[in-house]
């Protein structure tokens, strides 16, 4: 997915964005900002910084910076809660665990070999059971016996599911053990960073309550999820930006900006 | 391929007389002309060729590996091969500087260089050797053995008249070599002494483990003499360690420079070229190229440290990597580099200094074994890192983790523990293995430097 987030100096967001991600990365950058602005009624020239972060960030013609996800992670959940220890990110891509203090980077594990426990293994689940990806979390709340995915393999674990429905398993029960399967490989993952109180769980899989749910009771304390737990990377990227430019101007400096055109250019 | 041997350091006179020689070898390694210019294009990226020191270091490299394949059809008459053996290095230099019948071949150091990190062509080595008995998957052997048995059991190497080990660093080296007598009927021979002191005793040396290694290494000495049928004398064991006395020395002034320069004068992707030349089977002569090779890179570095030239930019965070660098494989130093990370140093080169030493060369390589830092447990190595970091002004730890090394893998998160408690810098501990490429991924890698490098440049304002 990408996310566009516009700030204003009061750190209140004014516009966002969260598109597919399609090839040309570069393109659709152009566009959500284009889109961002509309919403926020700004035009391009009024946006004091623009930072770009995560996989695609080196194809963000028009960024002035570009800062590494986790970073920018870390920064977001610090703004949500600012004196959270541990952070866990899971996206379509790849699975994250933050260790932080006051928002400073201390550690970090990912999960970036595999698509079991990521957004991507929800994803496929959901297409096998004919279901949306939205429900599956409030589905998976009504179960009463939980079946148990042990694969933690996309690939097997969708063979799993096909083989519980053929024995009549009840499909929130079934739900309930994924979600399972991945709080398990996600606490697994993010336990050599010695888990403190409070969690903060980000990314699209944290809008899943089921999984939620499932980590709460993995981990041994309360998850804090944040309204918009998609953005939580952008908004620290927002907030770096302006971090970057009040420097600049409480030194003096001017603000070192990149190349700012919104014009339409091709990676293809 | 001549254009390739240029790049290796060879004169064109040197060229003329050794072309069908090298040709020879290479058509048994089954390098072909797309191998060769893949060989040029690697070179040139991950490698400063245009130094000289570089070049000549490679030149007795891929000298020795040309050597070593074609000895049998050469008529040597008698092969000895040494493999995860410390001192069998200063016992081949001896033999090789007697007698021209003799082949002795240290480890695949050579090889690992040549077919790995130049021609990029090791994996159907590892896939011969997991074809037998070095299984790949979850047991993950090392694939430094697999450098062993590849090449022997393809034929590339000849089967020889002696395979000697140690189970000093490796404990899976002497079981693979027991299985080389068995289904090979390849003499063998173990040099074995308890390398566990007692605990108090470190760092200092213990005077017990030197005196059972020498022993130990005196009784290799006997059965080599068996089989090449002449005598090592203590004063040519001691004529070689004082050359690799200077050679080390050399070595010495280049991880100087290099640890004390920013920017960062030369990739660490060439650590395992220095690796390699201290450890070759080198004949005295051999030995006194190799540390001009190394004095004329000393005096490059200067110039280029003296105009302010580096391989990374002036303010990137140095590094202090855990495990010697990758040896089949120099993309991961590389992409350090690349992504702006500055490794000066490898915990290889920490060890504990002692004045304390032997006139008897046995006794020297006994207490000389016991002081590197990849020779410690734990204990002991852990407080060497932490003192090279203060030292080095070091911004973070590449803490990798070999996980098919029983030797190093239990230390990686303790150092980590242990790098954080008591220094605070960022630790990356990065699963790799550096005798098989195939574990490198660059995405995964590079993303988690990129955020190793914003971890340290914070942690430095803060």
């Amino acid at each position: 997915m990408t996310k566009v987030v516009i700030l204003n100096r009061n750190d209140e967001i004014c516009a966002s964005i969260v598109k597919h991600t399609g090839a040309e990365h570069r393109r659709l950058a152009n566009k959500v900002m284009e889109e961002a602005l509309q919403q926020a009624g700004l035009s391009f020239d009024e946006i004091s910084y623009v930072i770009a972060t995560g996989y695609g960030r080196i194809t963000v013609p028009f960024a002035d910076r570009q800062i590494t996800e986790l970073t920018c992670h870390a920064r977001g959940v610090s703004h949500y809660a600012p004196n959270v220890g541990l952070a866990i990110d899971v996206g379509g891509q790849d699975a994250k665990g933050l260790k932080m203090n006051c928002g400073k980077l201390l550690d970090f594990v990912m999960s970036d070999k595999c698509a079991a426990g990521t957004g991507r293994f929800l994803e496929l689940i959901a297409a096998s059971l004919n279901l949306k990806l939205d429900d599956l979390g409030k589905l998976s709340l009504k179960s009463t016996s939980k079946a148990s995915i042990s694969s933690t393999c996309t690939v097997f674990a969708r063979q799993e599911v096909v083989s519980r429905i053929s024995e009549g398993v009840p499909l929130e029960d079934i739900l309930a053990g994924i979600h399972d399967a991945i709080a398990s490989r996600v606490a697994r993952m993010v336990e050599r960073l010695k888990i403190e109180p409070d969690v903060v769980f980000t990314g699209g899989v944290a809008k899943n309550i089921g999984v939620v749910k499932s980590l709460e009771t993995k981990l041994g304390c309360k998850v804090l999820v944040p309204e918009e737990p998609l953005l939580s990377g952008a908004i620290g990227a927002a907030l770096l930006g302006k971090e970057i430019t009040l420097k600049a101007l409480a030194q003096g400096k001017p603000v070192q900006k990149g190349r700012r055109s919104l014009n339409e250019s091709t990676l293809f | 391929m001549i254009e390739l041997l240029k790049l290796c350091g060879f004169s064109e006179q040197e060229i003329e007389s050794e072309l069908p020689r090298v040709g020879k070898a290479f058509n048994k390694l089954g390098i072909t002309v797309e191998d060769i210019e893949r060989g040029k294009q690697r070179l040139t990226k991950y490698y400063d060729v245009e130094l000289k020191g570089v070049r000549k270091a490679l030149r007795l490299i891929v000298r020795e590996l040309v050597d070593a394949l074609l000895v049998r059809d050469e008529g040597m008459k008698k092969v000895i091969y040494g493999f995860m053996a410390p001192g069998f290095d200063l016992l081949s230099s001896a033999l090789v500087t007697k007698s021209r019948d003799v082949c002795s071949i240290h480890h695949s150091w050579a090889f690992q260089i040549v077919v790995g990190c130049i021609f990029g062509k090791i994996e159907p080595i590892l896939e011969e050797a997991e074809r037998k008995w070095l299984k790949a998957g979850m047991v993950a052997h090392c694939a430094n053995l697999k450098t062993l048995v590849g090449p022997i059991v393809l034929g590339l190497y000849p089967k020889p008249d002696l395979l000697v080990t140690t189970g000093f660093l490796c404990e899976t080296s002497p079981k693979t070599v027991d299985l080389f007598h068995e289904l090979y009927d390849i003499p063998v021979w173990y040099v074995d002494a308890c390398q566990d002191r007692t605990c108090g005793e470190y760092p200092e040396p213990s005077n017990r483990v030197a005196s059972s290694t020498a022993k130990s290494l005196e009784r290799l000495a006997e059965r080599i003499q068996e089989v090449v049928g002449f005598e090592i004398t203590n004063d040519m064991l001691l004529e070689v360690q004082d050359a690799k006395g200077k050679l080390n020395e050399a070595f010495g002034r280049i991880r100087g420079l290099v640890e004390s320069s920013t920017p960062l004068p030369l990739s660490p992707a060439h650590e395992n070229i220095w690796m390699c030349l201290n450890v070759l089977a080198l004949s005295i002569d051999g030995i006194t190229e190799a540390t001009e090779a190394v004095d004329t890179l000393y005096e490059e570095l200067q110039e280029r440290v003296a105009k302010g030239l580096g391989v990374v930019e002036k303010e990137a965070p140095r590094v202090l990597a855990t495990l010697p660098m990758g040896q089949t494989d120099p993309r991961l130093e590389y992409l350090a580099c690349e992504v702006g990370i500055a490794i000066v140093a490898t915990d290889r080169n920490l060890e504990v200094s002692i004045k304390e030493t032997s006139e008897d060369p046995y006794m020297k390589f006994g207490i000389g074994m016991q002081l590197g830092a990849m020779h410690m447990p734990p204990a002991m190595r852990i407080p060497l890192l932490i003192e090279g970091c203060k030292k080095l002004n070091i911004d973070g730890v590449l803490d990798r983790f070999h996980v098919g090394c029983r030797a190093v893998a239990g230390d990686a998160l303790l150092i980590e523990n242990a790098i954080n408690k008591e220094l605070g810098i960022p630790v990356l501990l990065l699963e790799w293995e550096n005798f098989d490429p195939r574990v490198y991924k660059h995405e995964e890698y590079k993303r988690r430097l990129e955020i190793f490098k914003t971890m340290m440049i914070v942690n430095r304002q803060s």
